[in-house]
């Protein structure tokens, strides 16, 4: 099984980058649900923006994701590729925000009706977590993504790798070890 | 090993409890192995929560797109994709350019003199200062030829070379080569008897010694000869 377990998705955006107008159409259309992304992350994480700067960081994110577009290697679905790069470039940006000391002076009428969540612990955490994923590298990446993120089974993602169901089980739990000792660093609560 | 891998595998993923046979032997076979699997069960409870909390992130935010949210994402395709264009116009451009620069130098250096005039050295100095002073009209026997330049030393000489200039302008034969003591010279009938219409005059500052060592070089000067 090749590296890419989302081999339509990546030729979609291989087709799209050829100038397939068919391709770009349904890649406009699978990847149109960016912005939202955004806002709900933005929620999530309980940042209050003004409406001019999330405009400003969703032209740049959805500029930068369009640019990136030849990155992607069919690892994930299309919808989590993005959703990851949302979240990734999301807190750059707030971290340039409260680098430039330009934090908050909220108008609070002009704010998003939509209540925000308090600030969740798992969520602010899991960009690392995808982050240390992604450097477990092929294919203990994709088996780890399949099992928590796609929620499939060891004899599942065995099939699709055309491997034994022992010897994807042997190389997740040789990964999970790896994931924890580079977690560790950043790990902020007890696991 | 492997099979160590796999049964712990199956623990911490949930397919196996502490109840296990398989699971209660190899705790006992490997009491460290029940505080590695207990720490990575938590971390699988971490990355399941990290999983289910981004797939209901990921749902909610479908479930929110807008036609203006498309319109937004599609004018930015369209904007990269012309982009992509316009880089790929500009460098067919660039590489036209480029080619139409290099064949106008080729003509350009194709076209150029041989030699260039009006250079002159002095050891590598470009002001010799050798420039012929007369005749304003064409060489004529016993009518001296006088250039001005800076005064020779006892040890310098100035040498003359002449040649002759064919009917399509290139310089060729060498017709006499002598030197002066002094800024002048004047031929005889003699001398100019067999030149032809049109010949070139070098004028070179030389040292009487060193196999006469040249010091300047004037520029070629272009002089017709009298009939």
């Amino acid at each position: 099984m090749p590296a890419d377990a989302h081999a339509a998705d990546r030729l979609l955006v291989q087709r799209a980058l050829l100038r397939d107008r068919l391709a770009l159409d349904q890649l406009v259309e699978r990847l149109a649900c960016t912005p939202a992304m955004l806002r709900v992350l933005q929620r999530q994480l309980g940042v209050r923006l003004r409406p001019e700067e999330l405009a400003d960081i969703e032209q740049s994110i959805l500029g930068a994701l369009w640019g990136k577009l030849s990155t992607y290697e069919g690892r994930a679905a299309l919808e989590t590729w993005a959703f990851r790069f949302v979240q990734l470039e999301l807190h750059k940006a707030l971290d340039r925000r409260r680098r430039g000391a330009r934090l908050a002076l909220v108008d609070s009428d002009r704010l998003d009706a939509t209540p925000c969540a308090e600030p969740d612990a798992t969520q602010i955490e899991s960009t690392t977590l995808w982050a240390c994923v992604e450097r477990l590298g092929s294919p203990t990446c994709e088996i780890v993504t399949q099992r928590h993120y796609d929620e499939l089974s060891f004899e599942e993602i065995a099939r699709r790798r055309g491997e034994a169901v022992s010897a994807v089980k042997a190389r997740y739990y040789r990964g999970l070890e790896r994931l924890k000792a580079s977690l560790e660093p950043h790990l902020r609560r007890q696991l | 090993m492997n099979r160590d891998d796999e049964l712990l595998a199956s623990y911490v993923a949930g397919e196996l409890s502490d109840d296990s046979v398989e699971i209660r032997e190899l705790f006992a076979r490997r009491p460290d192995a029940r505080a590695a699997a207990t720490e990575l069960s938590a971390l699988t409870r971490e990355l399941d929560a990290g999983g289910a909390l981004e797939r209901r992130m990921i749902a909610a935010a479908r479930a929110q797109v807008s036609d203006a949210d498309r319109a937004r994402l599609a004018g930015i395709a369209q904007a990269r994709q012309s982009a992509v264009r316009r880089v790929v116009v500009t460098r067919w451009v660039a590489a036209a350019a480029l080619v139409v620069t290099a064949v106008g130098i080729a003509l350009l250096v194709q076209r150029r003199p041989a030699a260039e005039p009006g250079v002159q050295v002095l050891n590598g100095d470009r002001d010799a200062h050798i420039a012929l002073r007369s005749p304003q009209a064409p060489l004529s026997a016993d009518v001296p030829l006088e250039w001005d330049a800076s005064p020779l030393s006892a040890s310098e000489r100035f040498a003359l070379e002449f040649r002759a200039v064919d009917g399509a302008g290139s310089t060729g034969k060498l017709l006499r080569r002598l030197r002066c003591a002094s800024a002048s010279w004047t031929p005889s009938t003699a001398d100019l008897s067999d030149w032809p219409e049109q010949v070139t005059l070098v004028i070179s500052r030389v040292e009487v010694d060193n196999a006469g060592r040249e010091l300047a070089v004037s520029q070629p000067f272009s002089l017709r000869v009298a009939r």
